[in-house]
């Protein structure tokens, strides 16, 4: 059962082969018989899942319509908030942080009666791309438990993978989704850039952070991404778009559709199997018709650079509120207010998060430091 | 330009944080590695390119000024370390 597709699970309820109830109890076996070697989930909601399930289950006796995702369960990166669960960005920050309201997606999920099991393992506050910087466990790869999931959603990626959930949602800053998707050969969607709300996710590089969908296939994808997308008032840069039916391009014709191909993606150190797999889908996409054509993009080998500073300029703004006032840890001593700041945030944050939040800081004092000897 | 142990210290305070000498040793080696790679940056020369905020046009949304009920006080404070009468609880600030 948890090797099935999301849309496959969706046919099987609907035709009474199977309920919303034993698909639950299904997945949390699963959970509880693998989870210990995976490492993809921090926290399990058996109760809230099951009674959710139950109340689906209801639904559909009673003949009512139900949406596509009704009664399947799912799971969330533990940086989204699920009101009443804990949201601790697998941080000892937010260890003990009990989220008081729903992300906008997780609402998305809610209306759709969603089942979700709880929440999923990640690098600390999403800065990391191996799942192995979580204050918590490390999540592992699936296929082969020696090595990593990839991150910062390592939890995400892997959970689908190991079928302990029939889908997940993850978050892409700098690739968190779209990696990890692709060492745990799962589908993974970065979405453009205010498609989906960001109210509820806890922020790491706003100009950058999107939330989007992991799945075992394409048409999946579609479903959950169906569900999640539209705007939003509560999230200041989410797109006044109605969400699309995705699914009615699926199977749509590409026979003319132009595919750039930038040959700097294919630069020295790409692994050979990676590239006959791209080679192999060139193939395919050429076969049903689409023009390919070789492009450049010749700033690529500057995009990192770019990346770490935008990133850690936007962390350090972003990560200044965990100062032990409001929420989150706060240091047992300290002789006064900045140093219960200090206190808390050193003992809080865990190495990555912290050499990231110096990184910003290095940066400007560079450029300050090059000014002035340049003036003298 | 390289940076020391001096210079962390430095950033560490503006940063509200502290390390011990092992971090210190290790985040002084680990930010010369990334700085001396963003240097690439330099030869880019960006001075007849126009600024760009990114690939899509997005403009701000912004909702009715409506009066609406907001969260719940005890709920927030829940996740508060240390609460009194319904207020954050924290150090003297003043002499």
């Amino acid at each position: 059962m948890h090797t099935k597709t999301l849309h496959e699970i969706r046919e099987l309820i609907n035709k009474g082969e199977v309920s919303c109830v034993e698909l639950t109890k299904n997945a949390l076996d699963r959970i509880s018989k693998v989870d210990d070697k995976v490492g993809a989930f921090l926290q399990v909601d058996e109760e809230g899942a099951v009674n959710k399930a139950k109340e689906v289950d209801e639904k559909i006796k009673r003949g009512e319509d139900v949406s596509f995702l009704a009664g399947i369960p799912m799971a969330i990166k533990d940086n989204i908030c699920v009101e009443g669960l804990k949201t601790t960005c697998a941080s000892r920050m937010l260890e003990n942080f009990i989220a008081p309201y729903d992300a906008h997606v997780t609402k998305l999920l809610k209306r759709n009666d969603a089942v979700i099991l709880g929440k999923l393992n990640m690098d600390e506050f999403a800065m990391g791309s191996s799942s192995e910087n979580s204050a918590f466990k490390k999540v592992r790869n699936p296929y082969d438990l020696e090595r990593v999931p990839g991150g910062s959603s390592g939890g995400s990626a892997a959970a689908v993978a190991a079928g302990e959930a029939y889908y997940t949602l993850g978050s892409d800053t700098g690739g968190s989704i779209r990696q990890p998707a692709s060492l745990c050969g799962v589908v993974g969607l970065k979405p453009t850039y205010g498609r989906i709300s960001r109210y509820g996710l806890v922020a790491f590089a706003s100009s950058l952070d999107q939330i989007g969908p992991f799945t075992k296939d394409v048409e999946d994808c579609a479903h959950v991404l169906k569900a999640i997308a539209g705007y939003d008032e509560m999230d200041s840069t989410s797109a006044k778009r109605e969400a699309e039916d995705y699914t009615k391009y699926l199977n749509q014709d590409i026979k003319g559709l132009k595919i750039g191909i930038p040959k700097e993606y294919f630069a020295e150190g790409l692994n050979e199997n990676v590239r006959k797999q791209i080679e192999n889908a060139i193939e395919v996409y050429k076969k049903l018709g689409a023009e390919i054509k070789e492009i450049s993009l010749p700033m690529s080998k500057y995009a990192l650079a770019v990346y770490y500073i935008l990133a850690s300029s936007e962390a350090s703004s972003n990560l200044a509120r965990f100062d032990g006032i409001r929420y989150g840890y706060r240091a047992d001593e300290f002789e006064d207010v900045v140093d219960l700041y200090v206190k808390s945030r050193s003992q809080g944050f865990g190495d990555e998060v912290k050499e990231e939040l110096c990184l910003v800081h290095m940066h400007f004092l560079l450029v300050i430091m090059m000014h002035i000897i340049k003036r003298h | 330009m390289s940076v020391t142990v001096r210079d962390v210290e430095y950033v560490a305070k503006l940063a509200r944080l502290e390390f011990t000498e092992e971090q210190k040793q290790k985040f002084t080696e680990d930010l010369n590695g990334i700085l001396n790679y963003v240097e690439m940056l330099k030869e880019v020369d960006t001075d007849d390119v126009e600024i760009s905020i990114g690939a899509y046009r997005v403009e701000n949304a912004l909702r009715e000024d409506v009066v609406k009920d907001s969260f719940n006080r005890d709920s927030l404070l829940k996740n508060a370390p240390d609460s009194q009468d319904g207020f954050v609880k924290v150090p003297k600030v003043i002499e």
